[in-house]
């Protein structure tokens, strides 16, 4: 069974946050950005730099070229929120990373390293004293494009100041089936926080997944941000419990029906699409947070949410229907 | 090339003006530029643009065409150091190096307060740690290359008696072992 390692159980797991990451974006100084460099040796150097830095005896970070992967591979990356997909279109980009995914360092996408530290629950704290333990790392070999005015220079002048992102995954079941998601995202912009969808189909979402990060890397300190992050994304948590148990009050019959119904396609079911299986298992992640049913933990409902998508299971050889077979044995063998 | 207007400065703001189809071209310094109000930028409302970062920047940057088709204008200003222009910038949403932060501070600055409500730095962290500038690490790399090719030069100055040309690659060889 393919697992994302990087999403093992923690003791921040909760119900509604699956996941934190947490980006810090560095250029090394007087150089081109990445998709202006013409010289070979400058690119190649840059790459060197960070592969002496992580992958030095004693670390047991790896190197891959972006290049060398197969299409597969590079769906389960992307999927699997450890790299950007623009570093899939480019040449020459590379990644460090560590064995479960946790950490790694892109190389050459749209600013030359690209930190990141991802982890199951919510944890925005130590996601950013990781990337920033990496960063100084780093900076003892690669002097960064920095200015007083501006402070840390990226290629996007929206990640300019820190370089910081700050994301994190949240199951938001409630509040999408209590129509509230328009104005989540109209406060959400208001605050200086950006919410999408993290499963959608022709441009339909379905899921409930989203991904909540901040906008602004300018004018605020990488702990305002932090802060920042903790109470709004703390307002959102707050508001989808509150959700649920509204919800769950007022269609008692309705919500324990749908729960045991998604339970009994995803316990019986011998052949499933990855559409199907997330939406029920969603269902399923309300009943577990609600008490009305218990039949694995929250945090396994969260990594088959993410483990059975398409993209994920792309590497196992055989038809869509047989990988559909795949992944009913899949979630069959993992419920109780 | 000098200010089209006062023929005494060296002309820095480079425009193109479409005026009823009517192509024409200036060449000003910054001074003569500041007295011409159509060349400062233009931004669209906030409202019209899409909520994604990069192309809200885009569309930030992209000034004229619409709104007004007889005094649209392109601005071909240019980054000195990696040579991109505001348009390209505009295709890309990225900028091509960190000097284009001053070279266009004049037009991300208002982009800057508007998307990020702040055009400053506050900071927070600093990485102190003193690394190596990348183009410094690569001429360090290439410099043994340029030692044997200039030792290599200076036999030959030598040989041919060429020796004002060789004591000059002697200073260059000096200066090479010296940093
Ligand atoms: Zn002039
Ligand atoms: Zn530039």
């Amino acid at each position: 069974m393919i697992m994302l390692d990087w999403l093992k159980d923690n003791a921040l797991s909760g119900d509604i946050v699956v996941a934190t990451k947490v980006n810090l974006m560095r250029n090394a100084e007087k150089t081109p950005f990445s998709h202006k460099i013409k010289e070979e040796e400058i690119a190649e150097l840059i790459k060197r730099k960070a592969t002496e830095c992580f992958t030095g005896d004693g670390r047991d970070l790896r190197y891959s070229e972006i290049n060398d992967m197969t299409w597969q591979q590079k769906n389960r990356l992307v999927e699997g929120q450890i790299i950007p997909r623009e570093l899939c279109s480019k040449e020459n980009t590379a990644l460090i990373y560590s064995e479960d995914y946790s950490i790694s360092v892109a190389l050459l996408g749209e600013d030359h390293y690209n930190i990141q530290y991802i982890k199951a629950g919510f944890d925005p704290e130590e996601c950013f004293s990781i990337c920033r333990n990496m960063a100084s790392l780093l900076n003892g070999s690669v002097k960064f494009a920095y200015s007083d005015r501006f402070g840390y220079l990226t290629a996007s002048p929206m990640n300019v100041g820190t370089g910081m992102k700050v994301s994190v995954l949240m199951h938001l079941k409630g509040l999408a089936a209590s129509n509230s998601m328009r104005n989540v995202e109209v406060s959400l912009t208001q605050s200086g926080f950006s919410i999408r969808n993290f499963y959608s189909d022709e441009s339909k979402p379905y899921g409930d997944l989203y991904i909540v990060s901040n906008t602004r890397s300018l004018g605020v300190t990488e702990q305002d941000i932090l802060e920042n992050v903790r109470g709004t994304v703390g307002r959102l948590i707050t508001q989808e419990k509150e959700t649920r148990e509204r919800l769950y009050k007022d269609n008692t019959l309705s919500i324990e029906d749908r729960v045991y119904r998604a339970y009994g396609i995803l316990k019986n079911s011998r052949v499933i699409g990855s559409r199907e299986a997330i939406q029920d298992l969603s269902m399923l992640g309300l009943g577990k947070s609600l008490g009305i049913i218990d039949c694995c933990s929250q945090s396994m409902i969260f990594r088959l949410m993410i483990s059975v998508s398409s993209a994920m299971m792309a590497e196992i050889k055989g038809t869509e229907i047989e990988r559909n077979v795949s992944r009913a044995e899949m979630i069959r063998n993992v419920l109780k | 090339m000098l200010c089209n207007e006062c023929g005494k400065n060296e002309a820095s703001v480079h425009a193109v003006t479409i005026i009823n189809g009517v192509r024409n071209e200036m060449h000003l310094c910054p001074e003569c530029a500041s007295k011409h109000p159509e060349l400062s930028r233009r931004f669209e409302s906030l409202a019209a643009m899409t909520s994604r970062p990069r192309s809200l920047f885009r569309n930030l940057l992209n000034f004229g065409f619409d709104t007004d088709p007889f005094e649209a204008m392109e601005n071909i200003l240019s980054c000195p150091t990696c040579g991109e222009t505001l348009d390209d910038i505009r295709k890309t949403g990225l900028f091509g190096c960190s000097d284009c932060y001053d070279t266009f501070s004049d037009q991300i600055i208002p982009v800057l307060e508007k998307t990020q409500g702040s055009s400053t730095h506050k900071e927070g962290e600093v990485q102190k740690e003193n690394g190596q500038n990348i183009g410094d690490a690569v001429k360090e790399e290439k410099k043994p290359d340029r030692l044997t090719e200039l030792q290599e030069a200076l036999k030959k100055a030598i040989s041919e008696e060429a020796f004002e040309k060789a004591a000059e690659i002697r200073d260059e060889i000096k200066k090479i072992k010296g940093e």
